[in-house]
C-alpha cells in the first residue's frame, strides 16, 4: 500500500503519517487482538514510537482496544470510510429479485441500505432512470419516506412510527422533486432492525397490487441481504 | 495528527478493509456496553473541560485559600503554590495514562482496579467517595456563605446568618439535584457557563491588583529568609486542596464523544490552567497585602479588604457573586462525578444495584442522585446551622475531602505503571512520572495528617479516616458475601462488537 501524498498535507511530519498508516495496515493484516509488542516487533519501529502512534490512532478511533485492553483492532470508522463511496455488490439472486420487481413497476425502483449508522447508501439504482443524487446523511432526508423509516426505527411509538408499522411502509404524499423518495418499503434483519429499503420515486401509488408486489419482493430480499 | 483524516481516503481505507484478516484467535467481545443507559458519546470537549474546571472551582479557591497558605508559610506562600501546581500536573499526567486508554464512569476507582486489583480499588473508591462527597458539602457551605455575605451587604440587615446560609444550601442543593437528573449535557453546560463567568471575574481582579500595586519591592516579599521547609510543606498541602478536582472529567468518559482525546486534554488543561490562576492569585494577593502593609492572615475577607483598600471595592461585591457561583458549579460538578462512581460500583454489585440504575429518558443515574444528594445537602445544612462558624465547618469539610482526594491520587499513581505492564505498554518515563507523583503525594499526605492531628481541632482528618474505615469495611463485607462482584471490579465502557471493523470477506 503506497501512502498517498496529499498536496494540502504540506509535507509536515510525512514520516509520522507513513508510520501511522503502516501501523493500521499491520493491525488489518494480523486481525483483531494484535498486541503492542507484536506490532513493535513486526514493524521494527522503536517501542515508544509504536505506543505513541497506537494511542493517537485510538484517540482518532481508527483503532479500538479490545475489551481486555491487551490488543487492538481496526475501528468501525475505517469501514465507514471505506464504504462511503462504493457499497458492497448485490448477490445475483438479489439482483434477479430487483429486476423482476422492476418489470412490474413502472416508476423508479431503487434499493438502499442503512448499514452504517446515520447513513443511507444506494445499493442498486434503477438502470431505467437517472441515478438519484441523494445525500448520504440520513438527517438530510427528514420529511421524506426514507426519513420516516428511520424515525419509525428509532422511535416506534411516535406518530410516524405507528403509521409506518400499521401500513408496513412509509409514504409521503407530496414530493417536490421527481426523484425524491416517495414510498419506502423497509427490510428488517433478524433482530428487527432496519437494514435496507426498497424505494419508489416519482408518482408511485400505494394501491393494493403494488403493495403486495413490493411486500413479496421485500420478503425475498430480506432473506438474501 | 489531524492530517491523518485527510490522508486516509476511502481508497486507502478500502484497501485496509480488504486486507483485514480474522486474527489468530476469536477475541471475546460483547454486544452491549456495561455502561449502557448513560447518554453515551454525547459530550464535546468544552463540556468535559467545564466539568473538570468547575470541580476545581478556581475562583472560589483563589478567593478562599491564599489566606491560609500565607498563614502557614509566610513569604514562602508563592513557592508552596508553585510546588503544588507542579505536583498537580505530574499527577494529571499519571491519570492520563488511563484516560487515554479507557473510558469509564468510575474514574480513579475503575483505573485503580485495572492496575492493582479489587482491594486497592476499594481503597481508591472509598477515598474518592470521601473526596467528592465532602467537597460537595464544602462547596455547598461556601456557596451559602458567600450568598449570605452578598445578601447581607445588599440589605445591610442583621439576618440570622446561620439559618440563611443553611437555607441557601438547601435551595442550591435542590437546584443541583434537578439539573443533574435532567441530563448530563445540561449539567455540564451549566457548570461551563457559570465557571467561565467567575474565572473572568477573578482574572479581572488579579489584573487590577497587579496593575495598581507597587511592584518595586516585589522580590523581597518572596525571599525565603526565615521560612523553614516544614512551613513551605504545610503551605503546599493547603495549596493542593485548592486544585483538587481536575480529574473529575474522567467520570464522564462514557458520555463523551471522543473520550480518549477530550478527557486527557481536559484534565491536563484544567490542572495547568487552574494551577496558574491559583498561583497568580497567591502572588497578587501577597503583593497586594504587602503593599497596603496589611496582614493577610488576619483578614476575614481578604479579597474584599484588598479591593476596598485599593479603591476598587465594587470588584469585591462582584467577586462575592463570582465566588458563590464558582462554588455552586463546584457542588454540581463534584456531585456529578460522585454519582457516576456510585453508578459504576452499583453496576458491579459492590454496593446495592439500585445505584446503578439510569433514567430511561434522561439517561442519568437518578437513583444514585436521589440517594446521595439529600444526605449531602442535609448534613451540610444541619452542620452549618448548628455550628457557630460557617468558615470553620467549611474548613472541616475541605480537610476531610483533601484526605480523600490525595489518597485516591496516590492509589491511581501507583496503579498506572502496573496497568501499563499488564497491557504491555510500559515505558521508563511513565514509571518515573507515576512513582514520583505518588511519592510527592504520600509525603504531602503525611505532613497534612501530622499538621491536622496536632492542631486543636483535628475533626477534618478524623471524619475522613472514620468514613474511609467504614467504607472499606463495607467493601470487605461485600467481597466476602458476594465474591463475584470482586471479579467484576473495574467495570468500564469497553469496546463492543459494533465498534470493531469486521471484514465480511474474511469470515
Amino acid at each position: 500500500m503506497k501512502p498517498p501524498v496529499s498536496s494540502d498535507f504540506g509535507g509536515r511530519q510525512p514520516g509520522a503519517v507513513k508510520n501511522a498508516l503502516t501501523v493500521l495496515e499491520e493491525v488489518a493484516l494480523r486481525g483483531p487482538g494484535v498486541t503492542a509488542q507484536q506490532l513493535t516487533r513486526n514493524l521494527g519501529l522503536p517501542r515508544a514510537t509504536t505506543y505513541r502512534l497506537l494511542n493517537l490512532l485510538v484517540q482518532q478511533e481508527y483503532l479500538v482496544r479490545m475489551p481486555d485492553l491487551t490488543g487492538f483492532a481496526l475501528g468501525r470508522k475505517v469501514g465507514e470510510l471505506a464504504n462511503m463511496a462504493a457499497p458492497p455488490r448485490l448477490s445475483k439472486a438479489a439482483s434477479t429479485v430487483l429486476a423482476d420487481l422492476r418489470l412490474q413497476i413502472s416508476v423508479a425502483v431503487h434499493l438502499v441500505d442503512f448499514h452504517i449508522p446515520d447513513t443511507v447508501r444506494i445499493l442498486d439504482a434503477d438502470p431505467r432512470f437517472p441515478a438519484p443524487m441523494w445525500q448520504h446523511d440520513v438527517r438530510k432526508h427528514a420529511g421524506t419516506a426514507i426519513g420516516h423509516l428511520v424515525v419509525a426505527d428509532d422511535d416506534p411509538l411516535s406518530a410516524i412510527g405507528n403509521d409506518v408499522r400499521h401500513r408496513g411502509y412509509a409514504m409521503v404524499a407530496d414530493t417536490a422533486l421527481a426523484d425524491e423518495p416517495h414510498l419506502a418499503m423497509p427490510i428488517h434483519d433478524d433482530a428487527g432492525r432496519l437494514l435496507a429499503a426498497i424505494i419508489l420515486t416519482g408518482s408511485a401509488t400505494d394501491d393494493a397490487e403494488t403493495v403486495s408486489i413490493l411486500t413479496a419482493a421485500r420478503n425475498m430480499l430480506g432473506a438474501l441481504l | 495528527m489531524k492530517s491523518l483524516d485527510r490522508v486516509l481516503s476511502s481508497e486507502v481505507a478500502r484497501e485496509l478493509v480488504q486486507k483485514s484478516g480474522p486474527g489468530e484467535s476469536t477475541p471475546v467481545v460483547g454486544h452491549r456496553s456495561p455502561l449502557a443507559g448513560l447518554a453515551r458519546r454525547r459530550l464535546g470537549f468544552a463540556d468535559v473541560l467545564g466539568q473538570s474546571l468547575s470541580a476545581v472551582a478556581p475562583t472560589g479557591s483563589a478567593a478562599v485559600t491564599p489566606v491560609f497558605i500565607v498563614a502557614a508559610a509566610g513569604h514562602g506562600a508563592v513557592w508552596s503554590a508553585m510546588i503544588a501546581v507542579v505536583v498537580t500536573v505530574v499527577v494529571a499526567s499519571s491519570i492520563n495514562i488511563f484516560t487515554r486508554r479507557m473510558s469509564a464512569a468510575g474514574s480513579l476507582y475503575t483505573f485503580t482496579a485495572k492496575g492493582l486489583g479489587p482491594l486497592a480499588a476499594f481503597c481508591a473508591g472509598s477515598a474518592l467517595l470521601v473526596g467528592y462527597g465532602f467537597i460537595t458539602m464544602f462547596a455547598l457551605s461556601e456557596a451559602g456563605n458567600y450568598v449570605t455575605v452578598f445578601i447581607s451587604k445588599m440589605t445591610a440587615g442583621s439576618l440570622d446568618s446561620s439559618l440563611l446560609t443553611a437555607a441557601t444550601i438547601v435551595v442550591v442543593g435542590a437546584g443541583c439535584t434537578v439539573v443533574m437528573a435532567r441530563g448530563v449535557q445540561l449539567s455540564t453546560r451549566v457548570t461551563l457557563v457559570i465557571e467561565s463567568f467567575s474565572i473572568v471575574v477573578i482574572l479581572g481582579l488579579i489584573a487590577a491588583l497587579l496593575y495598581t500595586v507597587d511592584g518595586s519591592g516585589a522580590w523581597s516579599n518572596f525571599s525565603l529568609e526565615g521560612v523553614g521547609a516544614a512551613q513551605i510543606a504545610t503551605g503546599t498541602v493547603i495549596a493542593i486542596t485548592a486544585v483538587v478536582g481536575f480529574e473529575s472529567s474522567a467520570a464522564l468518559g462514557a458520555e463523551t464523544r471522543h473520550p480518549f482525546s477530550a478527557v486527557p486534554r481536559a484534565i491536563l488543561w484544567t490542572a495547568l490552567g487552574s494551577g496558574l490562576i491559583f498561583l497568580l492569585s497567591v502572588y497578587s494577593q501577597s503583593l497586594g497585602f504587602a503593599d497596603i502593609d496589611g496582614d493577610i492572615s488576619t483578614s476575614a475577607q481578604p479579597v474584599n479588604q484588598l479591593a476596598s483598600s485599593l479603591g476598587v471595592s465594587w470588584i469585591g461585591t462582584v467577586l462575592d457573586v463570582a465566588v458563590a457561583a464558582s462554588f455552586i458549579a463546584c457542588a454540581l460538578a463534584s456531585a456529578t462525578a460522585l454519582v457516576r462512581v456510585l453508578l459504576s460500583m452499583g453496576r458491579e454489585g459492590v454496593i446495592p444495584a439500585v445505584f446503578g440504575q439510569t433514567h430511561p429518558r434522561f439517561k442519568t443515574p437518578t437513583r444514585a442522585i436521589g440517594i446521595a444528594m439529600p444526605v449531602l445537602v442535609t448534613t451540610a445544612a444541619v452542620m452549618v446551622a448548628v455550628r457557630p462558624s460557617v468558615s470553620a465547618t467549611a474548613g472541616l469539610f475541605l480537610a476531610a475531602s483533601a484526605i480523600g482526594y490525595v489518597i485516591a491520587y496516590v492509589m491511581v499513581c501507583l496503579a498506572a505503571p502496573m496497568f501499563l505492564r499488564r497491557i504491555g505498554e510500559l515505558t521508563t518515563g511513565s514509571v518515573l512520572v507515576s512513582y514520583s507523583a505518588a511519592a510527592a503525594l504520600i509525603s504531602i499526605l503525611i505532613l497534612f495528617g501530622i499538621d491536622e492531628l496536632s492542631s486543636s481541632e483535628p475533626w477534618g482528618v478524623t471524619i475522613a479516616l472514620v468514613t474511609l474505615v467504614l467504607a472499606l469495611g463495607w467493601f470487605g463485607y461485600a467481597a466476602m458475601t458476594r465474591p463475584q462482584t470482586v471479579r467484576r471490579a473495574g467495570l468500564y465502557d469497553e469496546t463492543i462488537a459494533e465498534d470493531i471493523l469486521v471484514n465480511p470477506g474474511a469470515m
